[in-house]
């Protein structure tokens, strides 16, 4: 097929195709060793596309940042703020180039970038103009919805050759499922901040995937905090494609009750002299279950890399779980790379310290948990983000039992 | 009988001679090629084998018939045809070379290297045993040595024969029938393998090792290996040999079962050097091994060692379930790919009883346009309270073409379980060669001895016996990587 046939339904079919070919993930899938999505496969899911009803007001978080709305899974414009100058919006429908980035990861081998682009309920693609330094955040933000929907958001985002863009993410639904999937382009010498906030509702599902690709000397610093749904799958592709790239890739999750985690990350390295850097953090009390699969692949000939990841894991109650799968892939030989996980519980001795201190027992815990976090807290760059992160992470902490 | 003829022919007709030179008489002692139910009734007659085991043998056959093959692994594994394999033929002792003059000078060479006493070598270069040296009076005396310990040290089949009730008991409990497609297979076609029983409070006089067990000049194709240590005994169990194998087998499957009681400890050392073949992997063994030990007491211990340069594809996780309270499991690996080699291995410390630890060194280098996975899970389940486990996974690797590959998975059930893994991966460092170099050294002699510190770590765990040729192996199983 030629590029110029290339229009939102024939995408939308191919992914149609796929997803029928190949369905749900099996249960012994490797990609889904530790989350099953039996619940979810079992419900009949109805993809939003009714935006009649009332209109809750979107959340308010607060911060200089310019929203664009997802309500129920669609884009509302008329909820959305006017974007600064640099930044142009069009529907996804619209841009070609975008529909043959999205049509060529539908194709790959993921659940969700055929599953949100076969029942896609919005599709909108972002351009940062080349050399733009845009000062002011975009702030994504997915409200709405209704308990047996599902929403599946496509977002584009173009960051042109130099150009300077930050934004964040909040995903506060009600839905079912809330399944977004968003393809970024940094281009070369650009530089993305971001921060993804996960606060899905109590019983929401979160399936996200984020593929990135950084040109020459692209840098990037994200930042994903999974917090609320039933169950969530927070995915993050990274191709690093053009020399002398820069990743910081960090995650925090904090699972409760009977909530599911899962921080799901791939970084290819697939040219020389590029960094990337991850660090994750999990904390885990109740019955929740945490887990964490990083791969760091380093392709022939991508030479001088340097990729480090390190994933910690806290577990406070007797009945939590941590599951880890870190990953190396390397087929260069000059490169240098680690990893490290580990997961146990608060230290005895240092518990006793701070109570030896007088500090009681809930807050020594309180503290020594914010020590544990504030290790990938730091690797937020810009400021702020690193303002709006951090409320929620003392706002979930709540005296423990004991 | 008609499909042997039929491939002797055809073979003869394709390379003009066949390389064993089969003749008629051997033909009795071999099984129809391909698998059915009567082959592992052959099987289990020519074994002597009382009805339950033919009755297991079946039900793993029946089972396995209905596994899928595993792909899951980082192996690249050409289809195996299982009906073009022949399950049984006894020992191939006319066939070897006569003496030390016909065998492959190439193959006479990597022995001296390796240092190996001229009598070993022609052992290993399978020249007619009996001629050589006598074999029978050296076992005989081991023999008489440990039987006044009261260990028993016997091929399995007549273990399966002399001590049933012992077999029963333990046989299949560590790697279970269904357990994976391999292992299924073996236990249905199994032949060979050693039976070791230590007695309770009993610390085996000497070190076991394959080479010196009696009726056993070719190591089976597949082997199944069950050693028991009663309370508060001791084992030490030596696998394989530095020295290139070859064998006309392309696959193995063995199983090996420990079982560990109160205060015992079994340590379980293997060094594989089987034929990796040739630049694309060509002919190379495929070695596809289950091994597994239960430390089933309190306070047991299981420690795997192995070197593995051997094999064109590894499959080998070697595993501790720690069910005992206080229990240690260790697994110490050196992993060297080179060539087209694939290797995918690692272990799996499945942590039940309280205060139970565990420790991973694992020592991977790939070189060539070899891949070397390290695949590994550290699982602590709810009662594991107190538990710990180390893991630390070092890659190297030798030359841009490779691949090193770690794969670690993580479960942690119990808040008081700590688990630390690091895992490492880069090249030999400029420095360290050019060092060596300037010393004088030729860069061969320096990649190994690098590369030996590099594993230092895990050789140190090897026996005596093993750990002066497994040092010279690694250096020989390098050679042609740099330059």
């Amino acid at each position: 097929m030629s590029p110029d046939t290339i229009t939102l339904s024939s995408v939308q079919n191919r992914a149609q195709e796929r997803f029928a070919e190949t369905g749900w993930p099996a249960k012994k899938a490797e990609a889904w060793k530790y989350t099953s999505l039996e619940n979810l496969v079992s419900a009949s899911l109805q993809p939003a596309n009714d935006i009649s009803g009332a209109v809750a007001t979107p959340k308010e978080i607060a911060g200089p940042h310019c929203r664009l709305v997802f309500h129920g899974g669609q884009f509302r414009d008329d909820l959305s703020d006017a974007l600064p100058a640099g930044v142009r919006l069009v529907m996804l429908g619209d841009d070609e180039s975008a529909l043959a980035a999205i049509d060529e990861l539908g194709a790959s081998d993921n659940l969700v970038s055929r599953l949100t682009v076969a029942k896609m309920t919005a599709g909108i693609s972002l351009q940062v103009a080349q050399g733009a330094l845009i000062d002011r955040p975009v702030m994504l933000q997915f409200v709405g919805g209704a308990p047996a929907a599902s929403s599946h958001p496509v977002i584009h985002i173009d960051i042109g050759d130099g150009a300077h863009f930050a934004y964040a993410e909040h995903h506060e639904t009600n839905n079912r499922l809330s399944a977004p999937f968003i393809v970024v382009r940094v281009g070369a010498g650009a530089k993305l901040d971001h921060v993804k906030l996960q606060l899905e509702n109590a019983a929401t599902h979160h399936l996200g995937l984020t593929c990135l690709s950084l040109g020459e000397r692209a840098d990037v610093n994200s930042m994903s905090l999974s917090l609320g749904g039933a169950l969530s799958r927070l995915e993050t592709h990274v191709r690093l494609e053009g020399e002398y790239g820069e990743l910081g890739l960090s995650s925090i999750y904090l699972g409760k009750n009977d909530q599911h985690h899962d921080m799901t990350t791939r970084v290819a390295h697939e040219v020389a002299n590029c960094n990337s850097r991850q660090i994750i953090r999990g904390v885990l009390d109740d019955n929740a279950r945490g887990v964490f699969q990083g791969q760091v692949r380093v392709a022939p000939h991508a030479q001088k890399t340097d990729g480090q990841q390190m994933s910690r894991a806290l577990l406070l109650s007797r009945d939590a779980e941590a599951d880890a799968k870190p990953e190396l892939e390397i087929f260069a030989d000059d490169v240098v790379c680690s990893h490290g996980a580990t997961v146990g519980e608060l230290d005895e001795t240092h518990l006793f310290y701070l109570q030896s201190r007088g500090i009681d027992e809930a807050e020594a815990r309180a503290m020594l948990i914010d020590a544990f976090l504030v290790e990938a807290v730091a690797e937020i760059r810009h400021q702020g983000f690193a303002e709006l992160f951090r409320p929620f992470l003392s706002g979930w902490q709540v005296p423990h039992k004991g | 009988m008609v499909a042997t003829t039929e491939t002797i022919a055809a073979v003869e007709d394709a390379t003009g001679k066949y390389k064993y030179g089969f003749i008629t008489d051997i033909e009795t002692d071999k099984a129809p090629k391909g698998l059915n139910e009567d082959v592992i009734r052959f099987i289990s007659a020519k074994k002597d084998e009382p009805d339950w085991m033919l009755e297991w043998r079946l039900k793993a056959y029946r089972y396995w018939q209905k596994m899928p093959t595993p792909d899951w692994a980082k192996l690249n594994i050409a289809p195996i045809d299982y009906q073009d394999i022949y399950y049984y033929s006894a020992p191939k002792s006319a066939e070897g070379p006569k003496s030390l003059d016909e065998v492959d000078p190439e193959l006479l060479r990597t022995y001296e290297k390796l240092g190996i006493p001229l009598n070993e070598q022609k052992v290993l270069a399978g020249v007619a045993v009996d001629a050589v040296f006598d074999s029978v009076s050296v076992a005989t005396t081991f023999r008489e040595e440990l039987s006044k310990a009261g260990v028993i040290f016997c091929p399995i089949s007549e273990a399966i024969r002399e001590y049933p009730d012992l077999v029963r008991r333990y046989m299949g409990t560590v790697v279970p029938v269904s357990d994976n497609y391999f292992s299924a297979l073996n236990c249905a076609v199994f032949t060979d393998g050693s039976f070791v029983y230590i007695p309770k409070g009993v610390r085996c006089p000497m070190e076991l090792s394959t080479y010196f067990r009696i009726n056993e000049q070719n190591t089976g194709q597949f082997e199944r290996t069950l050693i028991i240590a009663e309370d508060s005994s001791y084992v030490s169990y030596l696998e394989g040999c530095t020295a290139p194998q070859r064998d006309e087998n392309q696959l193995h499957a063995a199983v090996v079962e420990l079982v560990a009681m109160d205060d015992a400890e079994i340590k379980y050392s293997t060094v594989q050097n089987w034929y990796p073949g040739d630049e694309t992997g060509k002919g190379g063994i495929y070695n596809f091994v289950t091994k597994r030990g239960v430390c089933r007491g309190d306070r047991s211990k299981i420690s795997w060692t192995q070197v593995e340069t051997g094999s064109a594809i590894t499959w080998k996780y070697p595993s501790c379930v720690l069910t005992g309270k206080d229990s240690v499991g260790e697994f110490y690996s050196v992993a060297v790919t080179n060539g087209a080699q694939q290797a995918d291995t690692g272990t799996k410390m499945i942590h039940l009883g309280q205060g139970s630890r565990s420790t991973i060194i694992s020592k991977g280098i790939s070189a060539g346009k070899s891949q070397n996975t390290y695949r590994g899970l550290v699982e602590m389940n709810k009662a594991a309270e107190g538990a710990r486990n180390f893991t630390q996974c070092d890659s190297l690797l030798v030359g841009d073409q490779c691949g090193a590959h770690t794969v670690p998975y993580i479960v942690s059930r119990n808040p008081s379980a700590k688990i630390e893994h690091e895992a490492t991966t880069s090249r030999i460092s400029e420095d360290q060669l050019f060092y060596c170099l300037q010393r004088g050294m030729t860069e061969e002699d320096a990649v190994s001895l690098i590369v030996n510190g590099f594993c230092k770590e895990v050789m140190k765990e090897l026996p005596m016996e093993f750990a002066v040729e497994a040092q010279k192996l690694i250096g020989i199983s390098l050679e042609g990587s740099v330059g």
